[in-house]
């Protein structure tokens, strides 16, 4: 119940602090742009954007959160109540998941969905945005700053978006293959319908997703020794 | 229902921050924390809250060893900061439904904790548009809305207008008179003298005096006697203690002689004990 209670107190608070007009105003941007693109070049430029929408959105909008929480010192506050350390995170990156996710349907569905695979496709845009969102976790909870937060999350996640790119020129090799962002981008090009999907790959990402859980959750309850609070 | 023995922390590992305390505070009771910034006041807190665990010696809350805790301990614990800690774009009654939606305890009504502080007609009013002393009531209602058993007030008064701050000061007392454990961290010795049962003087990590606010003031003689009188044409001035009235023999002589041209008693406030006892000023 309180885990419930946690994720629909986020999506408010996303709802209060306008990131759900933005996601709305993001939506109908892709869609226009998707549109007016011919057809022989659409498919993998909605790839593209599927693909960066968790990532750039997952990232930031997530140090975007936990810099106004800092801000407004609320977290001194959550953080002695009872919630849990995995829930506080788990809420924030499954709801930041869920409107990624029905950004990036609505995104597909509304310029002309035929042949890709949608499991994949929902997978994909599911865990990317968790992937991405715990990176801007991981970064925002260590700075006080968004200069700070931006030093820190521009090499980051840089390192990490760009190896996908390069199975756009047919770069690959097995170090790729079990790269996480490169998995998302497979996922969501099988999504919709350029290449092929091998399941066994989003099992090696929610292997980097507990990988990056684990370091989130430790540089969460860092911060929390470090709150000023009392 | 809070024992500390032997308490010692450290931020690094060569200087203690902490310095072997104990203490205990009884149910009930409201026990004030005074001292300078930088004492160690918040770093008491936060060991007592469990947000610092890596502390040596003992700290227990109703039995339970503090670095132990699960989260459930929170259930029982409310703190008031000293500066709001709230969503600005929320409204009062978000506030309150946000914060007490993370407990399972039966919460108080949200109204019903806004209309204590006389918040009532702003309950659908964003944060933001709150002044400071408004802020500051509806952050001390926050941390009473899962009827904690202990609480944790920072400053409760600070920023508020006179009537406001008796009105906070009277729900303290009420929650006292309820059976609730209180700590206070105040700079205002006013606040301290007149709440808390018993106080601690925190200097540099330690504690230099602990009693009643009354037997701190007494332990130091108590009240003064100040009087004046004329020799010839000159005016001389003279203290003696209170309850060394009659063995004062200028006193009485000048009282016979009726050349007392002034006399009043002054009792040392608080503050001025915690100067005379740590050689510090509070602020």
């Amino acid at each position: 119940m309180r885990m419930l209670n946690s994720i629909r107190n986020d999506m408010k608070f996303q709802q209060k602090y306008g990131f759900y007009i933005v996601y709305m105003i993001i939506t109908l941007s892709y869609i226009g742009i998707l549109l007016f693109l011919p057809n022989s070049i659409r498919d993998v430029v909605k790839g593209i954007i599927l693909f960066s929408d968790p990532a750039a959105l997952g990232m930031f909008f997530m140090g975007a959160i936990i810099l106004f929480e800092k801000s407004e010192r609320v977290l001194d506050s959550i953080f002695v109540s009872p919630i849990k350390v995995d829930e506080y995170i788990l809420s924030k990156v499954f709801s930041l998941s869920l409107i990624s996710t029905t950004v990036g349907l609505a995104v597909v569905l509304a310029t002309k969905f035929t042949t890709g695979n949608l499991v994949s496709l929902i997978i994909g845009l599911m865990l990317g945005s968790i992937f991405f969102s715990l990176i801007g976790l991981i970064v925002a909870v260590r700075v006080n700053s968004l200069n700070r937060f931006m030093l820190g999350i521009i090499p980051l996640g840089t390192i990490i978006s760009f190896p996908p790119f390069l199975l756009f020129f047919d770069i690959n090799n097995f170090i790729l293959e079990i790269f996480p962002s490169v998995i998302i981008m497979k996922l969501i090009l099988a999504g919709v319908g350029i290449v092929e999907i091998n399941y066994v790959y989003s099992v090696v990402l929610i292997g980097w997703i507990f990988i990056f859980w684990l370091w989130a959750r430790r540089n969460v309850i860092k911060m929390i020794k470090s709150l000023s609070g009392i | 229902m809070i024992e500390i023995n032997n308490l010692s922390f450290s931020y690094s590992d060569t200087k203690s921050f902490i310095k072997d305390m104990n203490f205990s505070v009884s149910k009930g009771e409201i026990f004030g924390f005074l001292g300078p910034s930088g004492a160690g006041k918040s770093t008491l807190q936060k060991i007592l809250t469990g947000i610092l665990t890596s502390y040596d010696g003992s700290v227990k809350i109703n039995n339970l060893e503090v670095k132990h805790h699960d989260n459930s301990f929170y259930e029982d614990i409310g703190i008031d900061f000293e500066f709001p800690s709230l969503y600005a774009k929320f409204t009062a009654i978000e506030n309150l439904n946000f914060f007490g939606s993370l407990y399972t305890k039966e919460l108080i009504e949200p109204m019903m904790l806004l209309r204590m502080v006389g918040l009532e007609n702003d309950a659908n009013k964003r944060v933001s548009d709150f002044s400071k002393g408004m802020k500051s009531r509806l952050n001390f209602v926050k941390a009473l809305i899962h009827q904690p058993e202990i609480l944790f007030l920072d400053e409760p008064t600070s920023g508020l207008d006179p009537v406001n701050a008796r009105v906070m000061k009277n729900i303290i007392l009420d929650q006292k008179a309820s059976g609730k454990t209180i700590i206070l961290t105040t700079h205002n010795m006013h606040d301290a003298a007149e709440l808390c049962d018993r106080v601690a003087f925190i200097v540099e990590g330690e504690i230099k005096a602990i009693d009643t606010p009354h037997n701190l003031i007494m332990s130091r003689g108590g009240t003064k006697l100040k009087y004046s009188y004329l020799e010839g044409t000159k005016e001389i001035q003279r203290t003696t203690s209170l309850f060394e009235t009659a063995s004062d023999p200028i006193l009485k002589r000048i009282i016979n002689d009726n050349k007392l041209t002034s006399i009043h008693s002054s009792e040392p406030t608080l503050e001025d004990i915690f100067i005379e006892v740590t050689g510090r000023c509070l602020q």
